[in-house]
């Protein structure tokens, strides 16, 4: 039989709204603060694991061995091993999923995937004229050279810069290049509206019967998520202003409502082997089967930026041999819920899916009580880095605790990529 | 412990300004000579950690921020009400110029942000030692009555004798053993001693101003003694809930300066750790970390 890749568990911080109570701490200190609870609920103070890896997408220089760090500040052993991993928003899934085929390839026996971000103690930087002009007059030879480097020095230069969501070829934020995609599919400001209370209204249920307990940690005197309005309405959130594609030609439906916000947390996942997880008398809560990776040419106009997942679920499901009906759940992380509206009637459509997708006809329908069951980012936040953690554990432990069988997670990223991943119970 | 007089309350973060002027003032002439009097009353301070101010504070001495709060923050709840007590008329030696020698925490139990801590401040009765005169700041900290830690904060009047103060007996003394090698340097900038000051609430001018350093006789600002405490604290980062954190001084660390760390003893026990002049091997800051 094929080595299995458990998931055993998982903790997060509580996500909290940017710029508040996670102000001062970095986001060595969130996965750290994440770690430590993962040992604390799982008793492996001082154990040593496998492998650690995790992410930031908004990472200071000095962080290039950030999760290093973070577990060396934790309660696991200091001979941990641990890497850095990037793909965007897709950093935390990607961890995870780096993790779980070293497990089944019988490299690891234990090993945890997550990541942090924190968009307060955010790196600034100098733009590229002063960095240019400083680098060169550091690499001049002779005081001419020297001054004339520096003559190229302008004040306006040396403020500093801070980290843009804006993609770097295109020079349009995340929220930009959604709002296009929205137009395109003409995606309503009902629809999005409607799916954003749902979202607060089904994450505040989970919290209220306490399914988030054993999954987040209070920090810093924050025990829930502070993004979260339970009571959320259409009413409420009709009567926010539009924010992105209020320049567009055609209707700007886009709010601070149904678009996720900055938000600053981390999560873990804790993952191990069959024999791992009975040596330490842990309970398997699923196992990752498989993942594909998408990408599109959003650079040329050819594809919307957040589209990608669109890409990967139908080959994910093509060779898994599954169809939508064999999902109990589809996690489709919120980045807005126009990005989650768009793939859905992506995939219902008959001419995209044999255009685009190159199948014989329209990939299905998902059965919209399936869909984020336990709300998703536009409830929780979305830490760019922490969001795959959040859902593998979430959706991990639902199905255990419902009994269901199979999961999907799909996770958009900046740079027109996208990640899908199949979870199913562990038997 | 505690003194015997009324107790009374202050905000734990009572103006530093204002009680440093009144310090300043304590050292111009015409202030009464020197005696053994110290204030007998307890001040108590009532604050409820804040997770913000936390952070802040773990950010500036490279500790990890997180729930539980290090025993170096919270020396500084005792701070101002310390300096109120010193800068009492009925104290009977000028508080600027005395000289941080020896600190001795014990921590009870782990202390959380969000907790409302009461520090209750008291001082010792002077004592003469070899080189001058020593007082005690004594805090008891407590958590809805029950005891969290305790601390004692020894300051030295360097070569100022008093009348009628009994005679201390010399504390027990850490050395550093001879050869130790720099695990880690650290480079630390003079902006260290501003930054400090504004998440300890000690504003003691010479960590904040070269002027008024060079006027108590150091070349340039000096790194607070509970800074360099604190990171070497936080460098070990033990994770123990009760434990007992003795400091002694050495001498002072001149900013800008590089300094050298290292820890040293370590057994089931505890730990001890030096931060010292990678150049003369001449220790700053000796620690003890000792299981309770």
């Amino acid at each position: 039989m094929t080595r299995r890749a458990l998931i055993l568990g998982g903790n997060r911080t509580p996500f909290a709204r940017s710029n508040k109570e996670y102000s001062h701490a970095s986001e060595r200190d969130l996965l750290t603060a994440a770690l430590d609870g993962l040992a604390a609920r799982y008793g492996l103070a001082g154990e040593r694991i496998g492998e650690v890896a995790g992410g930031a997408v908004i990472k200071h220089p000095r962080d290039i061995n950030l999760t290093r760090e973070a577990v060396l500040g934790s309660a696991f052993a200091p001979t941990t091993p641990a890497y850095d991993v990037g793909m965007a928003c897709a950093t935390g899934l990607e961890a995870i999923l780096g993790i779980s085929n070293k497990i089944r390839l019988g490299q690891l026996e234990s090993g945890i995937g997550g990541g942090a971000d924190s968009t307060s103690d955010a790196p600034l930087v100098l733009g590229d004229n002063a960095r240019t002009a400083l680098l060169d007059a550091m690499r001049a030879k002779t005081a001419a050279q020297k001054l004339k480097a520096f003559a190229r020095l302008r004040p306006a230069d040396l403020a500093p810069q801070g980290p843009g969501a804006g993609e770097q070829r295109t020079g349009k934020s995340m929220g930009e290049h959604q709002a296009m995609t929205t137009l395109e599919w003409g995606i309503s400001r009902q629809a999005q509206d409607e799916l954003a209370a749902l979202s607060h209204q089904r994450a505040g249920k989970a919290w209220d019967e306490g399914f988030f307990a054993d999954l987040v940690t209070p920090f810093l005197g924050v025990s829930r998520d502070t993004n979260l309005r339970p009571d959320s309405t259409v009413e409420k959130l009709g009567k926010l202003s539009p924010v992105f594609g209020t320049k567009l030609d055609g209707e700007a439906t886009m709010t601070a409502g149904n678009s996720t916000p900055l938000t600053d947390g981390a999560s873990a996942v804790l993952l191990g082997s069959d024999e791992w997880a009975a040596e330490h008398g842990l309970t398997p809560l699923a196992q990752i089967v498989d993942a594909e990776a998408a990408a599109v040419d959003f650079v040329s106009g050819a594809e919307g930026l957040l589209m990608a997942p669109a890409y990967a679920v139908p080959r994910l499901l093509a060779r898994n041999g599954l169809t939508f009906a064999d999902f109990d759940v589809v996690e489709i992380h919120e980045a807005f819920a126009a990005t989650v509206l768009c793939h859905l009637a992506a995939w219902e459509s008959e001419e995209y899916c044999r255009e685009r997708l190159g199948l014989d006809g329209p990939l299905g329908s998902i059965d919209r009580d399936r869909l984020n069951p336990l709300g998703s980012s536009l409830a929780a936040g979305h830490p760019f880095a922490a969001t795959g953690g959040r859902i593998v554990a979430q959706v991990a432990k639902y199905l255990h605790a419902t009994g269901k069988q199979r999961a999907l997670i799909s996770i958009c990223a900046a740079g027109g990529e996208g990640l899908a991943a199949i979870v199913e119970a562990a038997k | 412990m505690g003194g015997q007089g009324a107790n009374e309350r202050t905000p734990a973060r009572a103006s530093a300004g204002a009680t440093y002027a009144r310090a300043l003032r304590g050292l111009l002439p015409g202030r009464g000579a020197p005696s053994a009097h110290v204030p007998a009353r307890t001040i108590v301070a009532d604050t409820v950690l804040d997770p913000l101010a936390v952070s802040r504070f773990d950010t500036v001495v490279d500790a990890p921020v997180r729930d539980t709060v290090s025993p170096a923050y919270l020396h500084t709840l005792g701070f101002a009400p310390s300096l109120e007590l010193m800068t009492d008329p009925g104290f009977g030696l000028p508080v600027l110029g005395m000289v941080h020698v020896r600190n001795a925490f014990a921590q009870l139990r782990p202390v959380r942000v969000g907790e409302e801590v009461r520090a209750e401040v008291s001082l010792s009765p002077l004592r003469a030692v070899h080189n001058g005169t020593e007082v005690d700041i004594l805090v008891a900290g407590s958590v809805d009555g029950e005891p969290v830690f305790t601390e004692s904060s020894t300051y030295l009047a360097r070569g100022k004798t008093v009348p009628g103060a009994a005679a201390g007996q010399p504390a027990e003394r850490m050395a550093m053993p001879d050869g130790l090698t720099a695990t880690a340097l650290w480079r630390l900038p003079r902006g260290i001693g501003p930054a400090y000051a504004r998440v300890s609430g000690d504003y003691n001018p010479i960590h904040v101003s070269v002027l008024a350093a060079k006027a108590f006789g150091f070349r340039s600002t000096i790194a607070h003694g509970m800074y360099t405490a604190a990171r070497a604290f936080a460098a070990a980062d033990p994770r123990l809930d009760a434990f007992d954190w003795t400091v002694q001084f050495a001498s002072p660390l001149t900013l800008p300066g590089t300094a050298g760390y290292a820890q040293f003893d370590r057994d089931a026990a505890g730990f001890s750790t030096a931060v010292f002049s990678p150049s003369k091997g001449k220790p700053h800051v000796l620690t003890r970390v000792q299981k309770r």
